[in-house]
């Protein structure tokens, strides 16, 4: 019976015990135990490399407020400027934003390997379609029928490396989501999803190849104003997502010991693109000189487009004697009435002007050079057109003088 | 005698002039105690109600040793009526200071235990009292001394 007795009495001596030591807790660690746990979320949250982590996330934190709030009263006071709620809710708050970024991610990967699958198909028929192009270019200078063909391939080829540029461009946008972009320092996990997915997406690679695609592209080609305009805004677009994307990436890439010099070629690839962009402009206004006969030394820049210019009318004017006087104003004809008033003036000098490739004192340069020339082929142009009109006036000056005689001569008689 | 009902009549009126304007009630007390950490000079402070003082002579009054306050951390804590209470690891007394004139100025000495110092000592702040728990002991603190022994009375 007493054995009974004190079994009966045991859970409620312990519960008595543990009563008096849970009374006797200090205040003061209560709210140091609520700002230990609550900081513990807070970082969890933050290390969640899951979106089934921030679900386990969202009961610690309901249980956590529910153990919590026999201590609300406390709590609302020693947590200045907080208070109990408000601590609650900023960690359901912050498990709320770490969920959107998780599912920011997921859409992001899907739309990575969607993207990937269209660009290795799109650099299979890129490549496809620079051969052709580069074979039908060969032809077209034997064949003029292939002219046709020659330009609709390179239509397509150019829609076809826009279409790939841009899903190159989305992919490396999908692989640094804002969230990620606005850290200083992003986290292991997130830099494994990063590398993992720049992995998959074999992201360097195709940034490489869409580089040498482009400049492949402008070295087989010859282009007008607006199509060179339309590629560097493509360039720079590009370029711009680069730069915003791929420091991180090196540095990723850098943490897990790979080429890191490969990575840096990228930026170095950009300004080949660039100056390709460049020289295939200058290209293509040789071309403009070529097609009519007129063989330009080479030139990269305006200093050496306007010297350019002015060496082949030296020339042509020292043989000025060997040629002829027709032949040399048939050449006058060609370069400065044909090809450049007729063409290169009005398509591209505005171009070439507006990108800071020609400077207005270089044009000049050209047309004072061009205005010496025609001087030399037709000297006397100039003085009849002056012998027509000295003609002219004194014809009219003759026929005024003898209609004012004639009147006087009419008013002596009456 | 006219002379004298004018001075006891004017007597009031002078004393209510004299008198101090008061703001009341006023509650002076923290929510819950501050565990400051006293420097390498003496110096404690206290960041979330800013308050600031040297306890080197607090320490040399209850231990007689100089360098007994180095690293050791201060339990502190001010009841609804302005007094601060402070006592630490170790301590036989808890202290009771009031603030003037820049200074902590001590108004009691609370004998807590007579031979060995106390372990873990924490307040709370349970209006009117101080309580104070060391060891699963708790007692009840006013500015005066110990106003009740929660621990005995459950027994």
């Amino acid at each position: 019976m007493k054995k009974h007795f004190l079994f009966l009495l045991s859970p409620a001596f312990i519960f008595f015990f543990f009563g008096i030591l849970l009374h006797a807790q200090s205040d003061y660690k209560i709210v140091q135990d609520f700002k230990a746990k609550y900081q513990e979320i807070r970082q969890s949250i933050e290390d969640a490399d899951s979106i089934e982590q921030l679900s386990e996330m969202q009961v610690q934190i309901e249980d956590f407020r529910n153990e919590s709030f026999a201590n609300k009263g406390l709590l609302d006071k020693s947590l200045y400027p907080e208070d109990f709620n408000s601590s609650i809710e900023n960690l359901r708050n912050a498990l709320t934003l770490r969920k959107g970024d998780f599912t920011q991610i997921t859409v992001l990967k899907t739309q990575v390997s969607e993207l990937r699958l269209q660009v290795d198909e799109l650099n299979a028929k890129n490549t496809e379609l620079i051969n052709r192009v580069q074979l039908l270019d060969d032809q077209s200078k034997k064949d003029r029928e292939k002219i046709a063909q020659l330009e609709t391939s390179i239509a397509q080829l150019k829609a076809s490396l826009r279409e790939r540029d841009n899903l190159v461009m989305t992919m490396l946008d999908s692989l640094m989501p804002a969230s990620y972009r606005v850290k200083e320092e992003l986290t292991a996990a997130e830099k494994q999803k990063v590398y993992s997915e720049a992995q998959k997406a074999n992201i360097i690679s195709n940034v490489q190849k869409a580089i040498n695609d482009n400049i492949r592209f402008l070295e087989i080609t010859t282009l007008k104003p607006d199509d060179i305009e339309e590629i560097r805004r493509q360039e720079r677009d590009f370029a711009k997502i680069w730069k915003n994307v791929g420091p991180k990436i090196i540095e990723i890439y850098s943490e897990k010991n790979q080429n890191v010099n490969y990575l840096k070629e990228i930026d170095l690839a950009f300004n080949r693109w660039n100056a390709a962009i460049t020289q295939e402009a200058w290209n293509s206004v040789d071309e403009e000189f070529k097609t009519r006969g007129i063989n330009l030394a080479k030139f990269s820049n305006g200093n050496e487009f306007a010297k350019s210019i002015s060496d082949y009318v030296d020339d042509e004017l020292k043989n000025k004697e060997v040629k002829g006087e027709e032949e040399s104003e048939n050449s006058y004809k060609t370069l400065a009435d044909t090809i450049w008033f007729g063409n290169v003036k009005q398509t591209w000098v505005p171009f070439l002007v507006e990108n800071n490739m020609l400077s207005d004192s270089q044009k000049d340069s050209i047309e004072v050079k061009l205005a010496e020339w025609k001087d030399e082929v037709s000297p006397g142009g100039f003085n009849w057109i002056y012998i027509i009109i000295a003609v002219l006036i004194i014809i009219l000056l003759y026929l005024l003088t003898r209609k004012r005689s004639s009147e006087k001569n009419r008013s002596g008689t009456q | 005698m006219k002379l004298k009902i004018l001075i006891i009549l004017l007597l009031p009126l002078f004393f209510s002039a004299c008198s101090s304007l008061v703001l009341e009630p006023a509650d002076f007390g923290w929510p819950v105690e501050s565990v400051i950490t006293v420097d390498e000079n003496g110096n404690a402070r206290e960041k979330q109600y800013i308050l600031s003082f040297n306890a080197k002579q607090l320490f040399i009054e209850e231990t007689g040793d100089s360098l007994s306050f180095m690293d050791k951390d201060l339990r502190v804590i001010r009841n609804v009526k302005g007094y601060y209470f402070i006592t630490a690891d170790n301590f036989k007394n808890v202290y009771v200071f009031n603030a003037d004139n820049g200074a902590l100025k001590l108004n009691n000495k609370i004998a807590v235990s007579d031979t060995l110092g106390i372990d873990d000592p924490a307040f709370n702040q349970r209006p009117p009292y101080i309580e104070l728990i060391y060891s699963g002991k708790k007692i009840n603190l006013t500015h005066e001394g110990i106003a009740e022994k929660e621990e005995e009375e459950d027994k």
